[in-house]
């Protein structure tokens, strides 16, 4: 959080989301993917939290946290083509473009369940 | 232009140890007295706005929520309950997560807003001030739309649409029924909350019944609209499960609901009077008293939103999600208010924060439980369009007749996982 003593670096909104998205990347050790931006992944993931938030291995609704990044990303796509059965995935994926799918994986790939 | 400071680039180069928990929307506030947000209403739509501006803004915004009640009782589920496949205690929830994860929650009831002075006026006389207000006051029902009912009436005929004392009420009175009692179900017109909902519940009276090994009773329901929701997989379900016992009229056939009579629990329609050993009446809905008082409702008796931001269409000060706005092609149930609640948070963290917003995007799906492990599904997602939340061409779906049981099943099992998450997203 921005305080009065601190200095901001102004950057342009794509430059340092670029920047945030790569770093974020090569931090979870994935090649980092062109379109995958961090913020735009947190905002989609509250869609995912509904159903998604306490799933465990047990459960029906699979937990999706800490899934790779590849793996996240051909399972959104599997549904969004309707490859893979559940009309209620392949109406979630349906709508999301390729970086929208991306910043999920790459938010799904870091990100922590909720307690 | 988003600023990127110091603090937030050296999060983003950390984040090998870093979880997006950490909020990326680094605010730009400097040593002034925070933004407040203030939300009316500790449902699916408040407690998930509240929580979701709370966490996201990391404290750079000063958020209150007001609930009378200490605990809430979900009322999506609570079908499940009238059919002895929960306890109502599985139904309850308290607040102490929302207030852990940053909310102050008020347990008083608001009684007023002044949308001048920007304040809620609570009970007691206590004045809340806001810059944003979010209202998700819910339903409240309309009870002339039924000739002969009432408040007072509901304590013999139970409406049950808000949960709590009146569910329990609705399954003592089912758990005390003999056989060959008649159940009347007077279902309500659109828009109502949870359009699958009388019909489940429909299908749990009957369950119950039918558990008793009782067969001479029945469920007449008398609809003041010409379909449901889900109709076809429904009536399929009750001719599988229980033949002969769920009568469904519409209004051609029973011409029109003339009274109710609590005192003698009769039930008159243009067809026939029945005398109900029970009589679930679900009358016309409206927005919860303090939407429609402070203005916000049109002549539907809900709120009119902005669809890209679910903003009042009449103060752009304040936000109404849940049952209590005019959701366009959404139905009214708890999924959609969660939705809503999202958005809402979204363009209240980005505005009061001056951070980055993105485009509004909503989806809903709705479980309904026939009989044990027949569970039927519909759903779509949304998005603005048209000057309304429109559904998204294509995206619908709906549970199809002579579907395998597995598939049933599976469905049953997902709902039952819906509903630990929406519960945990919402209260914590």
């Amino acid at each position: 959080m921005a305080t009065a003593g601190e200095c901001p670096i102004y950057l342009s909104r794509p430059t340092g989301q670029a920047i945030a998205a790569y770093l974020l990347a090569i931090a979870a050790g994935a090649t980092a993917s062109y379109g995958a931006d961090a913020e735009l992944g947190r905002y989609l993931s509250s869609e995912c939290m509904t159903c998604h938030g306490t799933a465990t291995s047990d459960t029906t609704i699979p937990n999706i946290f800490g899934l790779g990044q590849a793996r996240f990303a051909e399972a959104l796509r599997a549904y969004r083509a309707k490859a893979l059965p559940n009309p209620v995935m392949q109406t979630v994926a349906g709508r999301l473009n390729d970086d929208d799918i991306a910043s999920l994986a790459l938010y799904f790939e870091t990100a922590r369940k909720p307690k | 232009m988003t600023e990127m400071t110091r603090r937030n680039f050296n999060l983003f180069a950390g984040a090998s140890l870093a979880t997006l928990s950490t909020p990326l929307f680094a605010p730009s506030v400097l040593a002034q007295a925070k933004p407040r947000l203030v939300v009316i209403g500790g449902g699916p739509g408040g407690a998930t706005v509240a929580r979701y501006v709370a966490n996201e803004s990391a404290g750079a915004v000063d958020v209150t929520m007001i609930e009378p009640l200490k605990n809430f009782t979900t009322c999506f589920f609570s079908n499940l309950y009238v059919g002895g496949f929960r306890d109502i205690k599985s139904l309850r929830h308290n607040y102490d997560k929302v207030r852990k994860g940053g909310v102050n929650v008020v347990q008083v009831m608001a009684g007023s807003i002044d949308r001048d002075k920007k304040q809620v006026l609570l009970a007691g006389g206590a004045r809340v001030s806001y810059d944003r207000l979010v209202i998700a006051p819910g339903i409240d029902l309309k009870w002339d739309s039924v000739p002969g009912y009432s408040e007072a009436a509901a304590q013999i005929m139970p409406h049950a649409w808000k949960p709590g004392a009146q569910t329990e009420l609705l399954v003592k009175k089912l758990n005390a029924l003999k056989d060959g009692d008649l159940i009347v179900m007077v279902a309500p017109p659109n828009p109502f909350r949870c359009p699958p909902g009388p019909y489940e519940r429909a299908s749990m009276f009957a369950h119950v019944l039918k558990k008793k090994g009782y067969k001479k009773s029945k469920i007449i329901i008398v609809d003041a609209k010409p379909a449901f929701s889900k109709q076809g997989v429904f009536m399929e379900g009750w001719e599988k499960h229980y033949p002969g016992m769920i009568e469904w009229q519409d209004p051609k056939m029973h011409g029109g609901i003339k009274s109710v009579d609590p005192k003698t629990g009769q039930v008159k329609t243009d067809l026939a009077t029945y005398k109900a050993a029970l009589a679930n009446i679900i009358p016309a809905q409206m927005a919860g008293k303090i939407a429609r008082d402070a203005g916000l409702a049109d002549q539907t008796g809900f709120c009119p939103i902005d669809p890209e931001s679910m903003k009042s269409k009449v103060d752009p000060n304040i936000f109404v999600v849940g049952d209590a706005a005019i959701p366009g092609d959404m139905p009214k149930s708890a999924f959609s208010a969660n939705s809503q609640a999202k958005v809402a948070a979204m363009v209240i963290r980005a505005e009061l924060t001056k951070s980055r917003a993105f485009p509004a995007r909503y989806s809903n799906t709705c479980w309904s439980l026939i009989a044990p492990d027949d569970d039927i599904k519909v759903g779509a997602s949304y998005a603005p369009g048209d000057g309304k939340i429109k559904e998204t061409g294509g995206s619908g779906f709906v549970s199809q007749k002579n579907e395998a049981a597995d598939i049933r099943r599976q469905n049953y099992k997902e709902s039952v996982d819906w509903y630990n998450g929406i519960v945990a997203d919402v209260f914590g």
